[in-house]
């Protein structure tokens, strides 16, 4: 299962209004940046308990929305157009400790059956960047290359 | 064999570096035939967790070889700089207050007869280089360990931070660095949520920019706890179990360092994971909790001894204890992140969130309990002997065996310095008339300029025992210190703050006296005295004769210092070889010792903070100012440099802080403030704004060490051990009275008008607003 969390409106999102002002400070202009926090959950969960782990641990109702979906792409989720996305997710062996944590808290509410959790974090980049532009923001801005992948699509 | 033999017994000395530089193990030639000569005479060769072993406890950051080193200097040899003078003055000094000092994690010092105030610092500058996120989150991670390494509760949180300037050119960066920007923003992010995740309040530190440490920024995360001093134990004895709490282990940290140089690819994902340690502080939080309640279950802690498992891992941690004792190691036993880790790189791995206690057998159910209903994992993975040898197993078969007695005689090593202080230049300085933009452009100057952007996202509330906080006043002011008030039942505090100035670090003696100065200035300013000191050298490589020439200087200053005001050391770390190539050429960072101050408060609430209070108050310096404008902010902005660094008078020093402690305690000072960057023109703006209140001062009142001709030299001169200080109408004579005998002046008084105006020889200099001041000031660091 994959999870996806949102904000509800652009100037609820700190870090996306982070992200593009670092990138405005490599000289590059993008018109907005958006964020997703990415859960993927392995093990034998069913839609109720998901459905619950979004509503009480993962999102915040007042300013943020979540979207799941049961196998395939995670940034699938984003119904964006006409952007980049990008994915960052830490390399193997790196310790995830935001999916250790979603892991934990998911078991304290009385979910069983989770086997691992993993984070990610993915980005809209709205604005005209071209392909080379976009990996220059992906290592300079949104990831660090020592401990995290990266990959993108256009939309 | 699990363990790979490795042959050292018949090997050259070229096959020795080899070795050596192929294994990372960063040992010299002479450390490696020590080696040798030790396995000849054993009749075998070492394994490769052995050697490990023998790298990690000899390495620089395990036992400070430079500052144990001999030196030979043109007059003639210093012994150790750490016992001539760093721990020399400590030792002459004797008080009866410093508990437990350079011996365990943490210098333990008394608080009130009954608790104790434990405190640490560290850097965490490479692995924040690499990854300042997580570098420095791990740095605070890192030392809050050091301090529940002697069975202390974390209150607080401190940082202090050195990066290149945040307007340096993207095309001008040495290639593999990260902007200074990035690492700024990563850093201050790792330390916010580390302590605030953990809940530890982060509500000291400070922030500096300068071109030296764009290839090599500065972290030094610093902590301070407290505990009842009878729950104080560090006795562990053969049959105790060995016990490791907290995280499980990973590749974490394994030779990092040396990776870092490494160029990376996707493909070298299982080494890249070690490069970079991360951390998870909900974890250090459950194994805190349950330390606590092991420290608190009985009439004496279920443990005997408790250590942090910090850089080294297991092997320095489980090393360090099973010093006098060996021990029985079973690495199997311990937890892993993932399969596929070789016994060395268990005994070896720097996971983070770990901690090793020693634990006497009949104990070994109930703390077993106590850690697992904190959800902290708890594993007994060994149990020391008697017979100082250090066995390691994995499934049941020996993979190293060592005799702790030669693992612990560390070889001495020796260094050369020299030095030669540099020619004074004059500075080149026009006549100014006027001058308020030189105070605006001073205090718009990235270091002096407001940290609020800092400030605001680390809780430096939380515990609730944060009193006088980073930022004071109706204004939000820069505060000198921090006060603490760290039990619920008792209005006794602790007084925290730091001083550095690597500005100065052409002269090193004088930089490091400042340091010191400033620190116990900052201390005092808001009612600190019995003040301990902490040293955190980072410096360039201490092969160089020059750098350790100017490493010997300031350490001499450290000692002087200390005796000056009777401030012993407690606890210092040093990071040496801050160094990076750039363009074929290697650039060492500016010489940087922070000092870190803890002082004692009788009663939180007569503390003092630094924003004017009322119109109409008096205004006074307390201290002389001499002509010392060298690496001075005035200069800068000025876009010159030269002139002489600021010294200390260390009797003048002791005396006036004493009669100004005096003061406060006699409740004649309404607000004071250090005066320090930018001089007596940017202390009275900051205390302007911070109370919403102005001032007028006349430049010809303040009293002078030597002659000074021009005003802007007056004001902007950053000469040491100067307080501006607000005194009612009321109080002013009895303050007076108290001062008697010390160098001070009524400057000038508080005003209602929104406006600091400052008179010079020849009318008024300055004339500014209070809230273009305040713009100047807080429009630097601003996201």
């Amino acid at each position: 299962m994959i999870v996806g969390v949102t904000y509800k409106r652009p100037d609820y999102d700190p870090i996306g209004i982070m992200k593009k002002g670092e990138i405005h400070d490599l000289r590059l202009h993008v018109e907005r940046v958006e964020t997703m926090y990415v859960y993927f959950i392995y093990g034998t969960v069913g839609e109720p308990e998901i459905l619950r782990a979004c509503k009480e641990l993962f999102v915040d109702p007042i300013t943020q929305d979540f979207s799941y979906t049961h196998e395939g792409d995670s940034l699938k989720l984003i119904t964006e157009k006409n952007a980049w996305l990008v994915q960052v997710k830490s390399k193997t062996g790196v310790t995830d400790a935001v999916g250790e944590s979603a892991m934990k808290a998911m078991a304290l509410i009385g979910i069983h059956g989770v086997e691992r959790v993993e984070s990610a974090f993915s980005y809209i980049i709205k604005g005209k960047l071209t392909e080379s532009e976009l990996r220059t923001v992906c290592e300079k801005v949104l990831c660090n290359p020592l401990i995290h992948n990266y990959r993108y699509v256009r939309v | 064999m699990i363990a790979k033999e490795i042959n050292i017994v018949d090997a050259t000395d070229e096959e020795l570096m080899e070795l050596s530089k192929k294994g990372l193990l960063s040992l010299t030639l002479d450390e490696m035939k020590k080696i040798r000569e030790y396995y000849v005479r054993m009749g075998r060769n070492p394994t490769d967790i052995e050697l490990e072993t023998i790298a990690q406890t000899w390495s620089e950051h395990c036992v400070h070889k430079t500052f144990k080193a001999t030196i030979k200097t043109p007059k003639g040899e210093i012994e150790s700089l750490f016992k001539s003078f760093i721990f020399k003055a400590t030792e002459e000094l004797n008080h009866p207050w410093c508990l437990s000092v350079f011996k365990d994690n943490a210098g333990i010092i008394d608080f009130d007869g009954k608790y104790a105030i434990a405190a640490k610092v560290e850097t965490h500058n490479h692995p924040t280089a690499l990854d300042p996120y997580g570098g420095a989150g791990t740095g605070s991670g890192g030392v809050f360990r050091d301090v529940m390494g002697v069975g202390a509760k974390p209150i607080l949180s401190t940082d202090v931070l050195f990066f290149g300037p945040l307007d340096y050119p993207y095309d001008k960066l040495p290639p593999g660095t990260m902007h200074p920007k990035r690492l700024f923003k990563g850093s201050v992010a790792g330390i916010r949520d580390y302590g605030n995740r953990m809940g530890i309040p982060t509500a000291n530190g400070a922030v500096a920019f300068d071109d030296g440490y764009v290839g090599n920024p500065l972290v030094y995360a610093g902590c301070i706890g407290i505990m009842p001093i009878e729950r104080y134990v560090y006795n562990p004895k053969p049959k105790d179990l060995i016990l490791l709490v907290g995280g499980k282990t990973g590749r974490d940290g394994i030779h990092g360092v040396t990776f870092a140089s490494v160029e990376l690819e996707d493909s070298s994902e299982e080494t890249s994971s070690g490069a970079v340690q991360i951390g998870n502080p909900i974890k250090e939080k459950v194994v805190l909790d349950g330390l606590l309640k092991a420290r608190d279950a009985g009439s004496r802690p279920l443990y005997s001894a408790v250590t942090d498992c910090g850089g080294g891992g297991l092997s320095s941690a489980v090393g360090e204890m099973a010093k006098n004792l060996g021990a029985n190691v079973h690495l199997d036993r311990v937890p892993l992140k993932y399969s596929g880790l070789k016994p060395w790189e268990i005994w070896i791995s720097e996971s983070q969130e770990r901690m090793i206690l020693a634990v006497p057998p009949e104990n070994k159910e109930r703390i077993k309990e106590i850690f697992e209903n904190e959800g902290c994992e708890a594993t007994f993975i060994g149990e020391f002997r008697a017979d100082k040898r250090l066995i390691l197993y994995y499934d049941e078969e020996i993979v190293g065996e060592l005799d702790a007695g030669f693992l612990h005689d560390t070889p001495a090593i020796a260094r050369t310095a020299k030095w030669k202080k540099p020619k004074e230049v004059i500075p080149k300085l026009p006549r100014k008339k006027k001058l308020g933009e030189d105070l605006k452009k001073i205090l718009a100057s990235p270091n002096v300029a407001s940290k609020e952007w800092v400030i605001r996202q680390y809780d430096h509330e939380v515990q609730g025992r944060t009193i006088v906080k980073p930022l004071q006043g109706v204004g939000f002011g820069p505060g000198d210190a921090t006060v603490l008030k760290p039990l619920y039942d008792s209005w006794r505090g602790i007084v925290v703050s730091n001083g550095f100035n690597s500005k100065y670090s052409e002269d090193p003696y004088n930089m490091a006296l400042s340091a010191i100065d400033e620190a116990m200035r900052n201390n005092v300013a808001c009612g600190g005295r019995r003040i301990a000191l902490l040293d955190n050298f980072s410096w360039g490589n201490p092969e160089k004769p020059e750098v350790m020439g100017a490493l010997i200087e300031a350490s001499r200053a450290c000692y002087d210092g200390a005796k000056g005001f009777s401030a012993p050391f407690i606890s210092g770390k040093d990071s040496l070889h801050n160094e990076y190539v750039y363009k074929g050429k290697t650039i060492s960072i500016p010489h940087t010792l922070v000092i870190t101050a803890i002082g004692i408060i009788p009663d939180v609430r007569t503390a003092i903070t630094m924003d004017l209070k009322k119109a109409g108050n008096y205004i006074y310096i307390v201290g002389k100012t001499y002509d010392e404008l060298g690496g001075s902010h005035y200069l800068m902005v000025n876009g010159t440099k030269g002139g002489k660094v600021p010294t200390v008078n260390l009797k003048e020093a002791k005396k006036s802080m004493d009669a100004l402690t005096e003061a406060m305690d006699r409740g004649l000072v309404a607000s004071c403030h250090d005066c320090s960057e930018g001089g007596i023109g940017v202390a009275v703006s900051e205390m302007g704004f911070a109370g919403g209140l102005g001032a007028k001062i006349n430049l010809k009142k303040v009293p002078l060490g030597e002659r000074i001709k021009t005003d802007d030299k007056i004001l902007f001169s950053e000469s040491n051990s100067r307080f501006i200080v607000e005194v009612s109408k009321k109080n002013a004579k009895d303050f007076e009275a108290v001062m008697g005998g010390n160098s001070f002046a009524k400057i000038g008084e508080v005003t209602k008008q929104k406006k600091v105006v400052v008179r010079g020889s020849k009318g008024v200099v300055v004339s500014e607003a209070l809230s273009s001041l305040k713009r100047a000031w807080g429009g630097t660091i601003k996201w």
